[in-house]
């Protein structure tokens, strides 16, 4: 049963062969696109506008537009720039019109208020909560369940999804694009799968960064702060009639927490091992072929290392086990408008994903033992009590049953002592010491091959369709996690039609039906109705389905730990496999979400610009794969339900220098455990290891949460930004923190134009961040921003 | 002068006169001609030093309505809007004769009553051909108005600008936007046009931040639009075509409406092209004041901003920026009030000169836009 490195399953050949197929498809696909479009003149249509309104003055309009020649009506090129809002059904739409809940923050409101790294952004949305997990891993949620491995958030960039469906997860210090250059990030709160497919289980994030023509010129800028936070970037855009380039460099690093519990005593401290740091490299085109047609690149580089502590990991490494990763991205989208009711675009991506994760080990050779490893096999728990529990081997030795499993396994376990102590005589005998050191890895590569057609129509001004296909691969390699490698197939087909039946209501269908190689067929519908009291004031009503389809970590793992390098030997050789080793069950189902929404949301441009978002949500969360899938306990099962429901506020409002908003969620959450594997008679602790899983489940579910800004813009070109950021609880402590921001720039050159800035962070209490690992040394924090534009 | 206008009639067929035609022998052309060039330079002189009377006295006279007459209208190249124009005009001088002239085709042979320019092109053409007329221009810019003004010393010329009233542009972008503090305006260059807007505006007193960027302090269309859209609430277009024009105007919104702000069009066929509002004025108005300005018979070059105007607004854009705005005419009677309570616009058009309040809608009062939202 010992496990050989079977190194000829992992299909190396194979699989590189098959990324170069892609990289070569979507390079083909490129030229196909530049090469192959025949042009069809646009049509330009207006539904509603001054044309009609004008009807007395054509002739003025006629005379008027020999400055506007050939662009003389508003054209759908046009529209598709308007900062509509696009996340909620990949309709641009009003967002009166949006059926769903959705939070925008600007690029500007993120610089301007001094938030330095992607994660920390999300704590201006309602329903949302940061924390930091392991190593100081940034996790992000909305209305919060599980920390570890929180799987339920899509996170889009551009269009390209960086949720991980092997590993699922969302690497945010990782993400491929530096805060700079984000234009507005959409946050649909609330599943969307209609739209975005599985796993747009909570919320979806749309990132949306700057268009190149935003961004001619160059940039230099620094950040420098506590924490021995550093930032670089450096970005330069040109242009020409057709196209606009911008490139962009992130140097970004960070030492987080400084201390953590102690390995050996918990009320001590030591210091803690969990920085990053990353290069990043983005470049983005846009190419306009003709009045109707568009196309647009981008690419990027990522390497980076973050640090991980080595006492987060059993056995304790002899060194930090430090990951590094490598990431890159091409994509491609070609849009073209067909007529002025309709448009088409064709999207393609690839994305490359390595984590290398390497470190040294010394273990009791019996940790080889093929016994052992089909003892573990048979019964985690025993194997477990076997090493920790001495009274458990002073009954073995005396031929007792320790009451841990059955005779078959007692009998095993016997064997596994012997084994032990026979082992442990010859290595001191030998070497004197029983321990083995060598080399373990966590390394995984993971791919990512999406293309994707979308066409939307417009019936006539009451009625719009958008509808698509697309198909995705996405493949993965890991001798640990997997085994070898893989690939996962998707299909999608997915509509939304949206009718204006009325002025005074707007009704939204729209689903999603997909096919997955792993988890099967399934659709998810979403239903809505916006009733426009006025032009001022909408209620909505929203129903909708989601799922989260098992990752292939939960669903296919097939996990082992390969120990190379051994020294000395195990068994003659120099690399071995530990008794950690784990499969998954397999058969597992999706997660579901039902939610249901009542909102509102009032614009009052009158009432200094009061913008006012409510939203009431019941939702219902089944089949949760809740148990934590540890190397020593991997028991995977669709065994919670969850009840959410709570209220919601997002206001703004605008004076002539200053700008005011808050955020404010309040959650109440059910759980109700519906499994087997912790059920009566399973182990010795039913009831602490349900309640355990309820735990689990609200981990980042902060019952109150909000934040307040307000920024102030004086005459003398100063600003200055105020922020208080609350979250009441999340993981074991609260949270509350405010920042002052104040900056200014003025001109070195007619050509040139400094930037300063200067932040300032504290914490309102002395508690550590989310868990008892993650702690501050102080609860002050400074940066200081310079920049130059030219 | 019957015979005068058939003789030019037979040599300029497109004139659209109501004049008998008549076939003549060659012979009797030829000195139907000749006596026709002899005529019409006496007439031409006769009344050029009638007009250096009326501007060495600076004085208005009267048109006297019982005196019939041509007003001649010159278009461009839209037959349907000088049709138009005919219409509106010949109601309102129901003794005159209105004659349609396309300016860059035909000729004719005197000064009528009123030279009615429709266009930039037009204006050119009759100003270049017939210096010592009474000239009244539409549809001109004000730039090129003051190009015309400054190229012909000797002329009368009274234009109502094709320009928004700057002021009414800032007032309707603060309706959409309140609480807006910056307000920018894009140019080429500094200008006697940009100069003369920010002091409209600014002596409105309208409690805003003005600022002019031009293209001659940017590297780029690109740099000059981001710095507008990142230091200001709103632009405001202005006629000035080398900014303004088809080549850049989606640029210009495209970039604006990234970064969340929005245009007040230069002109409404801007709003059309996707800026969100601006106000406009119809050919009904603007024949009235035309029809005004004849009869006051002014002299001397004068330009005028529009007295009346309505408000385009551009909904899809508009709710696409997520501005739930009043409808057309609560905005227009907003901007009316606020012109009313303070002096407003409309009342210099009565003294046409080229210096005075003709360009100065508001001077020294306070405006609210707060109450004016509010109403």
């Amino acid at each position: 049963m010992l496990r050989i490195n079977n190194s000829h399953n992992y299909r190396p050949v194979s699989l590189a062969a098959t990324l170069q197929f892609k990289r070569n498809f979507i390079a083909v696909l490129f030229v196909t696109m530049f090469t192959n479009v025949q042009p069809i003149k646009a049509e330009n249509s207006i539904p509603e506008g001054p044309s009609s309104v004008m009807t007395d003055s054509p002739q003025q309009d006629a005379a008027q537009t020999n400055l506007l020649s050939g662009s003389d009506s508003f054209s759908t090129e046009l529209a598709e720039e308007l900062p509509l809002v696009l996340t909620a059904t990949r309709l641009r739409q009003a967002k009166p019109d949006v059926p769903a809940t959705i939070t925008i923050i600007e690029g500007d409101l993120i610089r301007d208020l001094g938030i330095y790294t992607m994660a920390e952004v999300f704590r201006l949305v309602p329903g949302m909560t940061v924390g930091y997990v392991r190593s100081g891993v940034p996790v992000v949620s909305y209305h919060g369940t599980v920390a570890n491995e929180q799987r339920r958030l899509q996170v889009l960039i551009d269009g390209r999804s960086l949720y991980n469906p092997n590993l699922a997860d969302v690497d945010w210090n990782h993400l491929p694009v530096a805060i700079d250059d984000i234009a507005r990030i959409e946050v649909n709160r609330g599943p969307n799968a209609a739209t975005y497919g599985s796993n747009s289980f909570l919320a979806v994030i749309n990132i949306i960064t700057v268009h190149p023509y935003d961004r001619h010129g160059a940039t230099l800028r620094t950040v420098q702060g506590s924490q021995n936070f550093e930032k670089y970037l450096g970005t330069v855009g040109t242009g020409t009639e057709q196209t606009d380039t911008f490139l962009s460099f992130e140097a970004r690093k960070n030492d987080l927490f400084d201390y953590r519990r102690s390995a050996e005593d918990s009320h001590q401290t030591q210091p803690f091992h969990d920085g990053y740091a990353i290069d990043n490299v983005n470049i983005k085109s846009v190419l306009r072929l003709d009045e109707s047609k568009t196309m647009s690149f981008a690419g990027g580089y990522l390497k980076g290392t973050k640090d991980v502590d080595k006492y987060s990991i059993e056995p304790t490494p002899e060194s930090h086990p430090d990951i590094n990763s490598e990431d890159y991205y091409l994509s491609a989208k070609y849009s073209q408008e067909l007529s002025g009711n309709h448009q088409y675009h064709l999207q393609a991506y690839y994305q490359s994903r390595d984590r290398e994760q390497t470190w040294e080990t010394c273990v009791h050779p019996a940790y080889f033992s093929d016994n052992l490893t089909q003892l573990f096999k048979a019964n985690n728990n025993y194997a477990l009590q076997l090493f920790s529990d001495q009274r458990v081997q002073a009954a073995l030795i005396s031929g007792l049953s320790p009451g841990l499993g059955t005779r078959e396994e007692d009998a095993l376990a016997s064997q596994v002592l012997v084994d032990y102590l026979t082992l442990d005589s010859l290595y001191k005998a030998n070497y004197g010491a029983a321990t083995v050191c060598g080399k373990v890895n966590q390394d995984i590569s993971e791919s990512r091959m999406d293309i994707e057609f979308q066409d939307t129509f417009q019936f006539n001004d009451a009625l719009r369709l958008v509808s698509g296909i697309s198909y995705r691969e996405d493949g993965y390699k890991s001798e640990t996690f997997f085994n070898g490698s893989g690939e996962n197939h998707l299909t999608r087909v997915f509509g939304n039609l949206e009718t204006k039946a009325t002025q005074y209501a707007t009704i939204n269908l729209g689903g999603m039906w997909e096919n997955d190689n792993q988890n099967g067929t399934y659709f998810s519908p979403r239903g809505a109705i916006n009733i426009h009291l006025t032009p001022s004031h909408t209620f909505r009503f929203v129903l909708s389905e989601a799922i989260r389809t098992p990752d292939t970590f939960e669903q296919s793992v097939d996990w082992s730990y390969t120990v190379r390098e051994l020294t000395p030997p195990v068994n003659g050789s120099d690399t071995a496999v530990s008794f950690l080793q784990q499969q998954s069950p397999a058969g597992l189902s999706e997660e579901q979400i039902i939610s249901r929404e009542i909102g509102y949301y009032g614009n009052m441009p009158h009432l200094y610009n009061l913008k006012l978002d409510v939203r009431y949500f019941y939702d219902t969360l089944s089949d949760l794969i809740s148990a934590p899938l540890k190397i020593y306990s991997f028991e995977p099962e669709n065994n919670m339900t969850l009840t959410q429901q709570g209220v919601e506020v997002e206001a703004s409002m605008k004076f002539l220098r200053d700008f005011l908003r808050l955020t404010y969620g309040y959650i109440d959450q059910d759980s109700r455990y519906t499994g087997t594997v912790y059920a009566p008679n399973k182990g010795t602790s039913d009831n602490a290891a349900i309640a355990r899983l309820a735990v689990l489940e609200s981990r980042l579910t902060a019952q109150n949460s909000g934040s307040f800004s307000w920024i102030h813009q004086f005459d003398n070109g100063i600003d200055n930004a105020l922020s208080w950021y609350i979250a009441d609880t999340v993981g074991l402590f609260d949270y509350q923190r405010i920042d002052w921001r104040i900056g200014t720039s003025f001109p070195l050159t007619p050509k040139i134009k400094l930037d300063i800035a200067a932040t300032y962070k504290r914490l309102l209490n002395d508690d550590p961040i989310m868990f008892e690992d993650n702690i501050y040394a102080d609860q002050d924090f400074f940066y200081l921003e310079t920049g130059l534009n030219f | 002068m019957n015979s005068l206008r058939t003789t030019q009639s037979q040599h300029n067929p497109g004139i659209s006169s109501t004049t008998q035609k008549s076939s003549v022998a060659g012979v009797l052309s030829i000195v139907f001609y000749f006596v026709f060039l002899c005529t019409k330079s006496y007439a031409t002189e006769t009344l050029k030093s009638s007009l250096d009377i009326d501007k060495k006295t600076d004085a208005y006279s009267t048109l006297d309505e019982s005196k019939p007459g041509n007003i001649y209208l010159f278009y461009e190249n839209d037959g349907a809007l000088s049709e138009q124009w005919k219409d509106s005009l010949q109601r309102l001088f129901s003794t005159h004769k209105i004659i349609t002239v396309n300016a860059t085709k035909h000729s004719i042979y005197e000064c009528g009553t009123a030279m009615v320019s429709l266009g930039s092109d037009a204006l050119n053409a009759a100003i270049s051909n017939y210096p010592t007329c009474n000239h009244y221009a539409v549809y001109v810019p004000q730039a090129q108005h003051d190009r015309v003004a400054e190229k012909y010393s000797d002329i009368n010329l009274q234009t109502v600008y094709l320009d928004p009233h700057p002021v009414r542009q800032v007032l309707l972008g603060s309706l959409i936007q309140p609480q807006s503090n910056k307000v920018s305006i894009l140019a080429n260059s500094v200008s006697p046009l940009t100069n003369l807007t920010v002091e409209l505006i600014e002596s409105a007193n309208l409690s805003l931040k003005l600022s002019v960027d031009t293209l001659d302090s940017s590297h780029s269309l690109a740099t000059l639009l981001n710095h507008s859209a990142n230091e200001s609430a709103y632009v405001v277009g202005i006629l000035d075509a080398a900014i303004y024009n088809s080549k850049n105007i989606k640029h210009i919104l495209l970039t604006l409406y990234r970064h969340n702000r929005f245009l007040i069009g230069p002109t409404s066929a801007f709003v059309k092209a996707g800026a969100i509002a601006s106000t406009y004025t119809t050919q009904v108005q603007l024949s009235s004041q035309i029809a005004k300005l004849i009869h006051t018979n002014g002299t001397g070059v004068a330009g005028h901003y529009a007295n009346d105007f309505k408000v385009a607004i551009n909904k899809q854009v508009a709710r696409s920026l997520n501005y739930a705005l009043p409808k057309e005419g609560d905005l227009e009677k907003r901007i009316k009030q606020w012109e009313h309570q303070n002096d407003n616009t409309s009342s210099s058009d009565s003294k046409p000169t080229k210096t005075d309040a003709d360009h100065n809608p508001a001077k020294g009062s306070t405006p609210s836009l707060r109450t004016i939202s509010d109403n």
